[in-house]
């Protein structure tokens, strides 16, 4: 009886307590870079090369936020700023790039999205708790200055503002560009399992595990703790521009970050707005523009490029969803 | 020399024992449950009266048959279910018949049942663990998998028990000769 | 056939082995990783429960203040009235939550994953 009992024992033990695999391993870190949260997620058997890996994608994601930094004295784009209306200023070939792309958006999008939102943008101090509301009239005499075709893209890669009082400002597109050139840094150093994600604006690769994809939530424009979707990362970009994201509150009335460059006021109508793409670039500043273009217009304007996918959650919380995009998500709250 | 007669009893017995374990398993497909890869297995009644009445060889066979014939009549004939399906049977029937034969005098239909009940879950979570779930996570639940497996391990190890034992009573012989007698 | 003391032995095995791993994988479950810090409404850090630290969520009626110590969390110091939120006490498994309410600051413990999500845009 012994004997058997014992046996037993082990047999149950070792059905009750299963196998385990370790040949896969997270290793997540986070950083405050570029005024928000950067985390950085990669499945990888190795630890060690991991964290290097990480190191290198956080060290470039810094190199871009001098780079494309509208505060820092010594960046390139203050530079720029300080000579609109004077002459051109020579500038890096990644900069030049980076706003020739950005005018190149701003043509797609029609003018929805313009990094020269900049001399309205400051004037609303959203970095402020308590902000700043422009008067009808500054907004009338600044409004003048927000146009990206008065951004003189010249030779030996110099760059011109043409009106004095211009200013760029590359937040709608700086973060989805570092979280682009981080995926990179990671993929250079052998990772191909991995999700970037930077204050909302994210890239993975690969999956999580062997046949278990990433899995990418959505916050609820008005429950910031919880998700109000999910999809799978499928080596693509997700965006998101929401109302909730940057704002304050005056006289009971929310003033969000997202303005319309052609009223120089916020742009009404929507919650939030999430893109997916190829490349977080390109996710960013599209997020921004569909935002600025409203449901209709936007969500038009989603499905009429190929390369874009999107959704679309207005003031009164209702979703639209692209074609294409309708069975790959998965929406957490019914309404 | 194969006896006609016996061979004919035995495919009958054989095929009452299968039909039998169908029309339990279609019943429990009829139970909502939390998982799709979990089933509560009254099927196995069957299986557990064809390993006391006729023998192991016979127990497989209509373990194999009830999957077979089950997954066709469901629709899921190759499908990864009909797989888990097929697997957990087997590994189960094969261990309910060796726990059987060799210890006999230690457990009723009660503790074969629950063998068998633990095998066929441990084995169909592996199988998921390495062909569909890659994620540690899933081993959280098979505390919870396990336990409702013993619960219809048990329930039908004494049904089982209960059939058998009037089967017994019936033919006026020790369970343990049932065997013996049919053949 | 009828129940035999084998039966009755590994019955009896196995409830208590089931029982046992029950609080194992509740508590490997549950660990908090970080601590979320939020502040009317909206995100204004993440910290990891694993570095002790003291923080500061400013909220209107003033500063909260936040202990991270040996893996748990609380709130310390709060300019609220009753102060709940500082009985509330430490926080450690994921989903915990320690709450200011008159001063919009929210503390909670999310395990490795948001609602199971590897990332969260937005």
């Amino acid at each position: 009886m012994n004997k058997a009992l014992k046996t037993f024992l082990i047999v149950i033990f070792l059905f009750s307590v299963g196998c385990d695999s370790q040949d896969v391993k997270l290793i997540k870190e986070t950083r405050f870079l570029m005024g928000t949260l950067f985390d950085i997620t990669v499945s990888h058997p190795d630890v060690e090369k991991a964290r290097e890996a990480i190191d290198k994608a956080f060290d470039e994601i810094q190199r871009i936020e001098r780079l494309t930094s509208n505060f820092s004295p010594k960046s390139e784009v203050t530079k720029i700023n300080q000579n609109a209306g004077k002459q051109a200023y020579p500038v890096s070939k990644e900069l030049y790039i980076l706003l020739q792309k950005s005018i190149q958006y701003s043509q797609l999008a029609n003018g929805t999205f313009d990094i020269t939102i900049g001399a309205i943008q400051e004037f609303w101090k959203f970095e402020d708790e308590k902000g700043r509301i422009p008067a009808p009239k500054t907004i009338m005499n600044l409004l003048p200055l927000v146009d990206f075709r008065n951004v003189s893209l010249e030779e030996n890669h110099q760059v011109r503002l043409k009106k004095k009082g211009m200013k760029l400002d590359l937040g709608a597109v700086a973060k989805g560009y570092a979280v682009d050139r981080g995926i990179d840094i990671l993929k250079k150093h052998n990772i191909e399992n991995a999700i970037l994600n930077g204050g909302g604006d994210l890239k993975s690769i690969g999956e999580k595990s062997p046949g278990v994809p990433w899995k990418i939530g959505l916050r609820h424009p008005r429950k910031p703790s919880d998700i109000i979707a999910s999809l799978d990362g499928k080596n693509n970009a997700i965006a998101t521009s929401g109302d909730y994201q940057k704002y304050f509150v005056k006289d009971g009335i929310r003033y969000h970050h997202i303005l319309d460059p052609k009223t120089g006021k916020q742009a009404e109508g929507l919650q939030s707005v999430t893109i997916i793409a190829k490349e977080a670039m390109l996710a960013d500043a599209m997020a921004t523009a569909v935002f600025v273009m409203g449901a209709e217009q936007g969500m038009k304007f989603v499905e009429s490029q190929s390369l874009l996918e999107g959704v679309i959650i207005t003031a009164d919380g209702k979703k639209r969803v692209s074609n294409n995009l309708r069975g790959e998500i998965e929406f957490h709250d019914h309404n | 020399m194969i006896d006609t007669t016996q061979n004919t009893r035995r495919i009958v017995y054989i095929s009452l024992l299968v039909a039998m374990s169908i029309v339990l398993h279609t019943l429990e497909q009829m139970i909502p449950l939390p998982s799709p890869w979990i089933k509560l297995g009254i099927s196995n009644i069957a299986t557990l009266l064809a390993l006391v009445l006729l023998g192991f060889q016979e127990a497989i066979i209509v373990t194999l048959l009830r999957v077979l014939i089950g997954s066709i009549l469901f629709g899921t004939f190759l499908s990864p279910t009909f797989m888990l399906s097929l697997m957990g049977g087997i590994s189960s029937a094969i261990v309910m018949g060796l726990f059987y034969k060799f210890f006999q005098r230690y457990f009723s239909l009660i503790g074969i049942s629950l063998f068998g009940a633990y095998v066929h879950t441990t084995v169909v979570i592996m199988l998921v663990y390495y062909f569909i779930i890659h994620h540690k996570e899933l081993f959280y639940l098979l505390p919870v998998f396990l336990f409702f497996s013993a619960v219809t391990g048990i329930i039908n190890g004494v049904i089982a028990n209960k059939l058998v034992t009037k089967i017994a009573e019936e033919k006026g012989l020790g369970v343990n000769l049932l065997q013996k007698d049919f053949y | 056939m009828t129940i035999t003391k084998g039966d009755k032995i590994l019955i009896a095995i196995v409830l208590v082995v089931n029982l046992l791993s029950v609080p194992f994988i509740f508590a490997v479950q549950e660990e908090g990783v970080d601590v979320l810090v939020e502040a009317d409404n909206k995100l204004t850090g993440k910290y990891s429960l694993k570095k002790n630290q003291l923080i500061s969520a400013v909220g209107p009626l003033g500063i909260s203040e936040i202990e991270i110590k040996d893996g748990q969390a609380r709130i310390v110091q709060s300019p609220c009235l009753r102060k709940v939120c500082i009985k509330m006490g430490w926080i450690k498994h994921s989903g915990e939550i320690a709450a200011c309410v008159p001063n919009k600051v929210v503390v909670r413990v999310a395990g490795e994953n948001l609602n199971g999500m590897d990332a969260v845009v937005g």
